[in-house]
């Protein structure tokens, strides 16, 4: 049974169909690369995903349960968990808040229990606390972990959305242009962090524009164009593939002499 | 309760505590009745402002506050006035009664959002005050009800006044640990980004009605103080302009802190309590007291937003910032010097 199955997804805003008829598979531990031109529907697939937008049509399986268009938050729990495209952070909580926030799924909130202030909540806050201070770590963050984000670098902003999702402790790991915009040595730092995850076992679809990352480090890689999958396959496959040529750089027209 | 997540907190705050409840606890001893009347409407004004901050930070400007208020007056009233029951159960209802008045309203319109949710909030408060007007078999209609009983007969103002008081520091204390707590934190979360708060397993809507109802409760409890304290309510006594006041005290106090709406609505009843007096004094300032106030607050809210976004309590903790104590969550919280940092993340 595939981790994620996708299943004849549509999504239409009035006319404009971004995702059309769109299947797809992914398998537990995959490391997958999603890619396409601008507007070519990654990040509408990634909200229908995610739960943040219905399809118009089609369903969409994780673990073998429907989760189509159910709320964000029940598919988070489920172990569905995206990252976003901007910097969209608490920004004024600090860094180590941000990611302690993100621990609590198993853990439900306890209104009454957090203002008696019972013995065992302040256990549980505790152990989410290491939690949340290892994922730091491992993010690289250690050293900014009392700052406020938006007092952050873009590196180290990218690198802490990450670290929110991973703190939720997902099954598939949705992130949305993890490494665009950054400089050379942290684009390296997030694919390593990326490929570690991977050897972790947590499954990621990668949706990203910097090529050399996204074919450095995925297994396969599905290419979008308006809405519809062109190509699937192999770095090598896709790098050669007619299709995905001309979306990207437009057809070679015959007749133009 | 981590320190992580919420506030540091220096043991110097417990010596102004202490003189400032010694203060409040002593004050109808020397105070005098015309203080001690304004300090009942600080402290029910307290009550509300705090208690309207708790969706205030989750991002969503309501303004039915005053509807919850009234709501739990009219429950008070009216359980006393035709049923007799005594003042505790009265009381108890009067909290019960909007709290889920407001969760029944509060789970389809928090999923409006911006000023969608701040329109339709405006419009059940339009409803409910309309309701209020013109249901006279229940609320005696533009009448009002006259001759609500007094707390165990009680007719001075002292006992209204340690009664007030109780509830605001039980308010401020619920509502301060609400604010340390997991829940608190997750509410500011969904303030700063509700879109990623719902990816990673919070319940938006959930938080925001739960934060909607306790407000709801809170402020109906105050109802009930000033129902049995005025001894007369009626539509009015709810005006919209309350809901605009207890705006302006958290934007003026600043809302990310519970003290911050606290320290709006201090300064800014004193203010106005004592500008309604310069204006009695003054013979001919009698009708244009009302104005004075409006213009007052109209002139505070346009240099607070002018001069500091985040309300007096957000201008003392950038101060606080800068002579290096972080006031914001989990900011209290030194590095470990444990892992080595990834060189390529400076």
């Amino acid at each position: 049974m595939a981790l994620l199955e996708v299943n004849k997804v549509t999504k239409r805003f009035g006319g404009l169909e971004a995702v059309k008829d769109l299947d797809m598979q992914l398998e537990s531990g995959e490391l997958v690369g999603l890619i396409g031109p601008n507007g070519a529907g990654k990040s509408t697939l990634f909200n229908v995903l995610s739960g943040v937008t219905r399809p118009t049509s089609g369903k969409i399986f994780f673990q073998g349960e429907d989760i189509t268009g159910m709320r964000p938050h029940r598919i988070a729990e489920k172990g569905l968990v995206r990252t976003f495209q901007a910097t969209t952070l608490f920004m004024n909580l600090s860094v180590l808040a941000n990611v302690e926030i993100a621990c609590h799924i198993p853990a439900k909130t306890n209104v009454a229990g957090d203002v008696i202030g019972v013995p065992s909540v302040k256990r549980r806050e505790n152990e989410v606390r290491q939690k949340a201070i290892d994922i730091v770590k491992l993010a690289g963050l250690e050293r900014v972990r009392g700052e406020l984000p938006k007092n952050l670098s873009h590196g180290y902003q990218r690198a802490l959305g990450v670290a929110i999702a991973l703190a939720t402790r997902p099954k598939l790991l949705c992130l949305d242009e993890p490494v665009t915009g950054m400089n050379v040595e942290e684009t390296r730092f997030m694919a390593d962090l990326i490929s570690r995850l991977r050897q972790e076992g947590v499954t990621i679809l990668l949706v990203e524009h910097t090529m050399r990352v996204v074919m450095g480090i995925c297994d396969r890689i599905i290419v979008l164009n308006f809405g519809r999958k062109i190509a699937e396959g192999k770095a090598d496959d896709i790098r050669r593939n007619k299709d995905v040529i001309e979306a990207y750089l437009g057809r070679v027209e015959e007749d133009v002499t | 309760m981590s320190k992580t997540i919420t506030r540091g907190k220096g043991i110097k705050f417990i010596l102004p505590l202490t003189v400032g409840s010694l203060f409040l606890l002593f004050f109808p001893l020397f105070g005098g009745p015309f203080y001690a009347n304004v300090f009942i409407l600080m402290f029910l004004h307290v009550v509300l402002a705090t208690s309207y901050r708790l969706l205030y930070i989750t991002g969503l400007v309501s303004f039915c506050h005053a509807t919850f208020y009234a709501i739990g007056a009219y429950t008070s009233a009216i359980l006393a006035t035709r049923l007799g029951l005594p003042f505790g159960v009265c009381f108890l209802a009067a909290g019960i009664v909007p709290a889920v008045v407001a969760a029944v309203f509060a789970w389809p319109a928090v999923r409006a959002r911006g000023a969608y949710f701040f329109i339709v909030s405006f419009a059940f408060f339009m409803v409910m005050f309309s309701v209020i007007k013109h249901w006279p078999s229940v609320t005696r209609g533009v009448e009002g009800i006259h001759g609500i009983p007094p707390v165990m007969g009680l007719t001075t103002v002292t006992p209204y006044y340690y009664l007030a008081l109780i509830v605001a520091a039980v308010t401020i204390f619920v509502m301060y640990r609400l604010d340390r707590s997991r829940f608190g934190t997750e509410l500011l979360a969904i303030g700063d980004a509700d879109d990623l708060a719902e990816v990673i397993g919070i319940n938006v809507v959930r938080h925001r009605v739960t934060a909607f109802a306790i407000g709801a409760l809170f402020a109906g409890f105050a109802g009930s103080i000033y129902a049995h304290y005025i001894r007369f309510i009626c539509p009015d006594s709810f005006p919209l302009w309350t809901t605009i006041y207890i705006l302006i005290w958290c934007v003026l106090g600043g809302a990310r802190k519970v003290w911050g709406p606290i320290v709006g609505a201090v300064v800014l009843t004193l203010i106005a309590e004592q500008l309604r007096l310069t204006g009695e004094l003054i013979q001919g300032l009698v009708l244009l007291t009302g104005v004075l106030q409006a213009l007052f607050y109209a002139a505070v809210l346009f240099i607070v937003i002018m001069t500091m976004p985040h309300g007096i309590v957000g201008l003392v903790d950038t101060l606080r910032t800068r002579f290096g104590r972080p006031g914001y969550p989990g900011g209290d919280t030194k590095p470990g010097t444990g892992s080595p940092v990834p060189k390529v993340m400076k």
